[in-house]
C-alpha cells in the first residue's frame, strides 16, 4: 500500500516537472506516452501545464520611475555616458562580449600567423643566385651604354658638332680684323 | 565615475526583481516601493564589497532579508491590501472587444487568479517559487538568496506547485460571468 502511494507520489512529481518544463528528456517521454494511454494522467499533466503557463506568462513588476528619479536626486549624481553604455553591454551580455573578444582574437591570430607564413618561402638560394647574376649583367650594360654616350659626346658631338663651328666662327673674326 | 556607472547598470538591471519580488512577499505596494528603496541604497552603500558578476544573488538575498523583516513587523498589525487593481481592470475592459470575451476574460481572471494564489502561499514557499518561476534564478541562485540548501529548494518548489494547483482547484471559470 504504501509502496503504490511512493510510486503515485514519484509519478506526479514527475508529471508536474514536466508540466513546468524542467523534466529530463527521459522522464517527459515516459510522461507522455503514459498521458496517451491513461485518462488521469493526461488530466493532471493538463491541469499543471494549464498553470504553469498562466505562470509563465507572468511578467515582472515595472518599479515606477518616478521614485527612482527621487532616489537618483537625493543619494546618487545619474550619468548617463558612453562608458555607462559600454559597461552595461559588457555585464548584461556576457555571451555577447565573448564572442567580440573571440573574433578579435581571432583576427589577431590568423593575422600573425597569415604573416609568418608569408615571409620567406617563394625564393631558392640558386634563384637568388640567378637574380643577382641577372642585375649584374643588366648594370654591365647599362655601364656599356653610358660609357659609349660619353665617348661620342666627347670624341663626336663636341669635336665634331660644337669645337669647330666656334673655331670657324673665331678665325672668320679673326681674319675680318686683319 | 566608474562607481556611478556600477550603480547605474546594477539598478536598471535589477530595480524591476527587487520591486517584483517585494510585491509578492509582502503583498503590499507602499512597503514593496520601501523595500526597494532600501535595496537600492543598500547596493550604493555596499557597491564595493560584491563582485558585479555575482550581484544577483546579493540583490535577491538582501532583498528576501528586507521583505522578511518588513513581514515581521507588520504580522503583529495583520494587514492585507491586495485587490484587483486598476491594470487588471483596464485588461478586463479590453478583452471585451476581443473576438471570443468569454474566453479571454477567463485567461485574464485565470492570470491574476495564479497571481493572487503565489501571494497566498506559504512564505518560505512563496519565496522559491517567485525566485525560480517568475524572477527566473536558478536553483543554486535560490539557494544563496534565502540561505537554504539546493535540495531544500527542489523540495520547497515541488511543494509550492503542488499548493498553488490545489488552491486553483477551487476555482471555476463559470466564476467569471
Amino acid at each position: 500500500m504504501n509502496r503504490k502511494k511512493l510510486f503515485e507520489e514519484k509519478l506526479i512529481d514527475e508529471i508536474i516537472s514536466v508540466a513546468y518544463g524542467d523534466a529530463s528528456i527521459f522522464t517527459k517521454i515516459k510522461i507522455r506516452m503514459l498521458a496517451k494511454k491513461n485518462l488521469e494522467v493526461k488530466n493532471l499533466l493538463d491541469e499543471y501545464s494549464e498553470t504553469s503557463g498562466a505562470v509563465k506568462k507572468i511578467s515582472i513588476d515595472k518599479y515606477p520611475d518616478e521614485l527612482l528619479i527621487n532616489l537618483k536626486s537625493t543619494s546618487v549624481h545619474k550619468t548617463k555616458s558612453f562608458l555607462n553604455d559600454l559597461y552595461a553591454v559588457f555585464f548584461s551580455k556576457p555571451i555577447l562580449s565573448a564572442a567580440a573578444i573571440g573574433i578579435v582574437l581571432a583576427a589577431i591570430i590568423s593575422s600573425v600567423y597569415l604573416r609568418n607564413t608569408n615571409s620567406y618561402d617563394a625564393y631558392t638560394l640558386a634563384e637568388v643566385e640567378n637574380a643577382e647574376m641577372q642585375t649584374r649583367q643588366a648594370l654591365a650594360i647599362i655601364g656599356n651604354v653610358f660609357n659609349k654616350t660619353q665617348k661620342s659626346l666627347s670624341q663626336e658631338i663636341l669635336a665634331d658638332k660644337v669645337s669647330r663651328p666656334i673655331n670657324d666662327g673665331i678665325n672668320t673674326v679673326n681674319k675680318l680684323f686683319n | 565615475m566608474l562607481e556611478t556607472t556600477k550603480y547605474n547598470f546594477l539598478i536598471e538591471q535589477y530595480k524591476n526583481n527587487i520591486f517584483s519580488y517585494s510585491i509578492y512577499m509582502t503583498r503590499n505596494r507602499m512597503d514593496a516601493d520601501d523595500i526597494t528603496q532600501e535595496v537600492l541604497i543598500r547596493i550604493w552603500k555596499n557597491l564595493d564589497k560584491f563582485n558585479i558578476l555575482a550581484a544577483k544573488s546579493w540583490i535577491m538575498k538582501t532583498t528576501h532579508n528586507l521583505c522578511i523583516d518588513y513581514l515581521r513587523r507588520r504580522s503583529k498589525q495583520n494587514i492585507k491590501e491586495f485587490s484587483l487593481d486598476e491594470d487588471f481592470i483596464e485588461s478586463i475592459e479590453d478583452s471585451r472587444s476581443e473576438t471570443n470575451p468569454y474566453l479571454s476574460t477567463h485567461i485574464k481572471i485565470m492570470h491574476d487568479k495564479v497571481k493572487e494564489t503565489i501571494k497566498e502561499l506559504p512564505e518560505n514557499l512563496r519565496a522559491v517559487f517567485v525566485l525560480y518561476e517568475i524572477q527566473g534564478l536558478k536553483y543554486k541562485e535560490v539557494a544563496e538568496a534565502i540561505d537554504i540548501p539546493i535540495n531544500s529548494v527542489k523540495v520547497y518548489l515541488l511543494r509550492a506547485r503542488k499548493k498553488l494547483q490545489e488552491e486553483l482547484k477551487h476555482y471555476e471559470p463559470q466564476e467569471v460571468i
